[in-house]
C-alpha cells in the first residue's frame, strides 16, 4: 500500500508541475473570438467606398498579408500588382485566361493555380499548383463584393480607374 | 476475474450499439463510387455553376445556427466530447500498442527459445483484455456524446463516410474474434506448428487493429484537411478522395509510432510498480527485465517520432498556410514550449533510467564518468529547445530589451535552433544506450579500438554537421528556408544511429563478460523514471491532441462546415492543460483498476527461463 501511495503521489506531483507550468507560467494569451456568423459586406455605392472596403478586407478578413509580406517570403509581394499583372498576362509563361489586370487579380483569388508566379508553387509541382486557397472558400469566405473591393483597392492604390463592381464607379472612379 | 470473462459481452454490446447508431446516421445509403473523376482536394468550382452530377447528389455542408445544437442540462457539450474522445484515444492507443508489443515479444521468444518473452507477452495480453473492453465502452460514449451534442456534424460525416463506418464495425467484429482466439488459445497453441498459427493470429490482430485506426484517422483528418468536397462542402461521391486527404498518411504514421511508444511506457510503468512491490529476487529480476524491455520499446519508438511530426506539420502547411501559421506562429506557439518541457523530461528520464542500468553489471562502473558530460549536453539542448522566440513583456521591459526578441537568446527560439537541439538530444540518448549496452561486455577483437575511434569520429562529425546546418539555415537564409535544415539534420542523426550500431555489433561480436549481470539490481528511484515517462506520455498525448483539434478553430470541418455552437471559441492553453490533467488522472486511475483486475486471476505465470 505504501508503494501505491508513493507512486500515486509522485504521479500527481508530475501532473501538478505540468499543469502549473502550462496554466500559470505560460503567458495567458486568449485566442481571438470567431468572426461573426454573417459578415457579408454590403456593396458600397462609390468607387472610393469600394476601395476602402477592399483595404479593410486586404488587411483583415482576407488574411492576405499573412503570406503576401516581405518577411516570410511565402507568396509574391503585391506592390505594384496592377503593373505586374499587365506584364504577366502578356508573358510567354502565362497559362491563365485573364485579359486585363482586374481579371488577373480575380483569377488569382478564385483560381490561384490557373497561373502560379515562378518559385511560389507547391513544392514538387513545378509551379503548376498554388498553395493559396480559393478566397471564396469558407476558410476566408470572401463574397463577390469583397473580391471586387480588393481589386478596386489595388486599382485605386495604383492610381488607375476602378473598373469593377460599384454601380457608382463612374465619377469617383475616374 | 468475472469482469474479464464478461469482457466479450461488453464489447459486443458496445459494438451493437455502435452499429445501430451508424445505421441511423448514415440515412439513405450512398453508393461507393470509385470512378468519379473529381479532384481529391477541395474543388475550386463556383457556387452556382460547374457542379458535377455526382456533387449534385450530395448537398453542401449544413450552415448551422446556435439553436441547432441540443442542450443537456448540467453537461458542457464540448467538454463532454473532449473528455470522451481523449479517454477513448488513450485506451485505443494502449490496446493497439500492446498487441504490437506482444507480437514482437512472442516472436523473439520463439526465435530465442526464451520463455520469459512468452510469459511477459501473455501477461500483457491479460491486461489488454480488460483495457479492450474499456476502449469499446469509451468509444461508445464518444459516439453517443457526438450524436447527442453535434447531430448535424455526425449526419454530414456519415453521409460521406458511411461505407467506412460499416467497414469499421465489421473489422471491429473480426478483431474481437481474433483477439479472444489469440488470448484464450495461448496455451492450447503453445508448441510446434500450433505456435506459428498462434503467432499468425497475433499478426492478424495487429493488422485489424491498425486498419481500425487508419479508418478512424480518415474521419479525424478529413475534419482538418477536407478533401473530396467542393468549397461548399458538397461531397464528390468518391469515398477514397475523402479518406486520402492531406493529413491521412502522416497521421497514420505518427499515431502508429506514437502508440508503440505509449504502449511501451505503460507496460514500463506496470513493470516498475510490480518491481517495487516484489518480495522475491526472482520477481524483482523479472519485472526489472520487463521494465527495461518496455522502456527500450518506448524510447526506440520515441526517437523517430519527431520526424513523423515534421511530416505531419509540413502537410498542414501544404494544405493551408493559414492553418500552419496558426499552429506554429499564433496563439499555439507557446504550447510548443510546454511540449518542449515534456519531451525534455522524457529524454532526461529515459537517460536517467539507462544510467541507473549501468549498476546491473560491475562493468558499468567504467562508463559512469561519462554521465555528467551527457547530462550537460542534454540540459543545454533542453534549454535551447525550451527558449521562446517572442517574449511577452511589459512596455518598460520591451524598451529596455530593445524589442520583443532578446538580442542573443532570441535566435534560439527559431525552429533551426530547436531542430538542432532535438537532434543532439537524440544522439546523446543513443550514446547513453550504447554505453549501457557495453556495460557488461569487453571487446576482444584486435581492431576494436579502431572501430571505437571510427564511431567517435562519426559522432563528432555528425554533431558538427548538425550545428552547422542549424546555424546556416537558421540565420543566413530566407525565412521560407529556415525549416529546410530539418531533413539533412535528421538524415545525419539516422546515419549515426545506423552506422554506429553496425560497427558496435561488429566490435562486440567477440566479447567477454565484464562482470555478473544481475537483473533486479536497480535502485528503487530508477523505477520512478518509468512512472515519469508513462505520465508524461499520457499528458503529452492529451496536450497535442488538443492542439491538433484546436487549429481547426471555429470549424467542425475546416473551411467547409462552421461550428456555430457557443463553444466555438478556442480555449486558452491553461484551460486545456487543466482539462488534460483531469483526464490524465481519471485515465491513470482506470489503468490502475485494470492492472488490479487483471491480477485477480493470480500470480504471473513463471516462464521457467530458457526452454532450450
Amino acid at each position: 500500500m505504501s508503494n501505491f501511495l508513493k507512486v500515486a503521489a509522485f504521479s500527481l506531483f508530475i501532473i501538478g508541475v505540468y499543469t502549473f507550468f502550462a496554466d500559470r507560467l505560460i503567458p495567458p494569451i486568449a485566442p481571438q473570438a470567431p468572426p461573426p456568423l454573417t459578415e457579408v459586406a454590403a456593396r458600397p455605392m462609390t468607387a472610393d467606398g469600394l476601395a476602402r472596403l477592399g483595404e479593410e478586407v486586404f488587411k483583415g478578413k482576407g488574411a492576405c498579408t499573412l503570406c503576401h509580406n516581405p518577411v516570410g517570403g511565402r507568396a509574391p509581394l503585391l506592390d505594384g500588382i496592377i503593373i505586374k499583372a499587365n506584364e504577366r498576362i502578356k508573358g510567354p509563361g502565362y497559362r491563365g485566361g485573364a485579359k486585363d489586370a482586374a481579371e488577373y487579380i480575380r483569377e488569382s483569388m478564385v483560381n490561384p493555380s490557373a497561373y502560379v508566379v515562378p518559385g511560389f508553387g507547391v513544392a514538387g509541382t513545378h509551379d503548376t499548383k498554388s498553395p493559396m486557397p480559393d478566397v471564396r472558400g469558407s476558410e476566408i469566405g470572401l463574397s463577390e463584393v469583397e473580391i471586387d473591393a480588393v481589386i478596386a483597392y489595388f486599382q485605386r492604390s495604383a492610381g488607375v480607374e476602378v473598373t469593377v463592381g460599384s454601380p457608382a464607379a463612374g465619377p469617383e472612379g475616374k | 476475474m468475472a469482469f474479464v470473462k464478461k469482457a466479450p459481452f461488453i464489447s459486443v454490446l458496445a459494438l451493437s450499439a455502435l452499429l445501430v447508431l451508424i445505421s441511423f446516421l448514415s440515412g439513405p445509403s450512398k453508393a461507393f463510387s470509385a470512378d468519379t473523376p473529381s479532384s481529391p482536394v477541395i474543388s475550386s468550382q463556383t457556387h452556382d455553376a460547374g457542379v458535377t452530377a455526382a456533387q449534385a447528389a450530395y448537398p453542401p455542408a449544413p450552415k448551422l445556427k446556435a439553436e441547432d445544437y441540443p442542450k443537456v442540462k448540467g453537461l458542457n457539450p464540448r467538454l463532454t466530447v473532449w473528455m470522451a474522445a481523449q479517454m477513448h484515444l488513450w485506451f485505443a492507443a494502449f490496446v493497439l500498442a500492446v498487441p504490437i508489443f506482444v507480437f514482437i515479444f512472442e516472436a523473439i521468444g520463439m526465435a530465442k527459445k526464451d520463455r520469459r518473452y512468452d510469459s511477459t507477452a501473455y501477461e500483457f495480453m491479460r491486461v489488454s483484455m480488460v483495457a479492450y473492453s474499456i476502449t469499446a465502452i469509451t468509444g461508445g460514449l464518444l459516439l453517443l456524446s457526438l450524436i447527442v451534442f453535434y447531430p448535424d456534424l455526425m449526419k454530414y460525416l456519415a453521409s460521406i463516410f458511411g461505407p467506412t463506418m460499416i467497414l469499421y464495425a465489421l473489422i471491429f467484429f473480426a478483431e474481437t474474434g481474433v483477439l479472444y482466439t489469440y488470448y484464450y488459445g495461448w496455451h492450447a497453441l503453445d508448441r510446434g506448428a500450433r505456435k506459428w498459427a498462434h503467432l499468425f493470429l497475433g499478426f492478424l490482430l495487429n493488422l485489424s487493429g491498425t486498419a481500425l485506426m487508419f479508418i478512424a484517422n480518415a474521419w479525424v483528418t478529413f475534419m482538418m484537411t477536407p478533401a473530396g468536397v467542393d468549397i461548399r462542402g458538397a461531397f464528390d461521391g468518391n469515398v477514397w478522395h475523402a479518406v486520402h486527404n492531406h493529413l491521412w498518411s502522416p497521421m497514420n504514421l505518427h499515431r502508429f509510432i506514437a502508440n508503440i511508444a505509449y504502449g511501451g511506457s505503460i507496460v514500463g510503468a506496470y513493470a516498475a510498480y510490480k518491481f517495487l512491490s516484489s518480495n522475491t529476487d526472482e520477481d524483482r529480476a523479472h519485472y526489472d527485465w520487463m521494465g527495461y524491455a518496455a522502456n527500450f520499446v518506448a524510447i526506440g519508438a520515441l526517437l523517430p517520432l519527431p520526424f513523423a511530426g515534421y511530416w505531419l506539420t509540413a502537410e498542414i502547411y501544404a494544405y493551408s498556410q493559414q492553418m500552419g501559421i496558426n499552429l506554429m506562429g499564433g496563439v499555439f506557439a507557446w504550447l510548443f514550449i510546454v511540449q518542449a518541457v515534456l519531451i525534455g523530461a522524457l529524454f532526461l528520464a529515459a537517460n536517467y533510467y539507462l544510467w541507473c542500468g549501468l549498476s546491473r553489471s560491475e562493468g558499468g562502473r567504467r562508463y559512469t564518468k561519462y554521465i555528467k558530460y551527457i547530462a550537460f549536453a542534454l540540459t543545454v539542448s533542453f534549454l535551447v529547445w525550451f527558449t521562446p522566440h517572442t517574449l511577452v513583456l511589459k512596455p518598460s521591459e520591451a524598451q529596455a530589451l530593445g524589442g520583443q526578441y532578446h538580442p542573443y537568446l532570441g535566435p534560439l527560439g527559431l525552429m533551426p535552433a530547436k531542430n538542432t537541439a532535438v537532434n543532439i538530444m537524440l544522439l546523446f540518448t543513443y550514446l547513453s544506450f550504447l554505453l549501457y549496452r557495453r556495460s557488461n561486455r569487453i571487446a576482444i577483437s584486435s581492431w576494436a579500438i579502431y572501430g571505437k575511434a571510427t564511431q567517435a569520429a562519426i559522432f563528432v562529425s555528425a554533431i558538427a554537421n548538425i550545428v552547422y546546418l542549424g546555424v546556416y539555415y537558421g540565420y543566413f537564409t530566407n525565412t521560407v528556408y529556415k525549416v529546410a535544415s530539418s531533413v539533412p539534420q535528421v538524415v545525419t542523426t539516422l546515419f549515426v544511429i545506423v552506422s554506429c550500431s553496425l560497427i558496435e555489433a561488429a566490435i562486440y561480436r567477440r566479447s567477454e563478460e565484464a562482470g555478473p549481470y544481475r537483473w533486479g539490481r536497480m535502485p528503487e528511484r530508477s523505477q520512478y523514471a518509468l512512472f515519469l515517462i508513462a505520465v508524461t506520455f499520457t499528458w503529452l498525448m492529451g496536450l497535442m491532441g488538443f492542439v491538433r483539434s484546436a487549429i481547426r478553430q471555429h470549424w467542425h470541418v475546416y473551411s467547409v462546415m462552421r461550428d456555430a455552437s457557443p463553444d466555438a471559441f478556442t480555449p486558452t492553453i491553461g484551460y486545456a492543460a487543466r482539462v488534460v490533467s483531469v483526464g490524465t488522472i481519471i485515465f491513470m486511475a482506470i489503468v490502475i483498476f485494470i492492472f488490479w483486475v487483471s491480477n485477480l486471476s493470480g500470480r504471473r505465470p513463471h516462464g521457467g527461463g530458457r526452454a532450450g
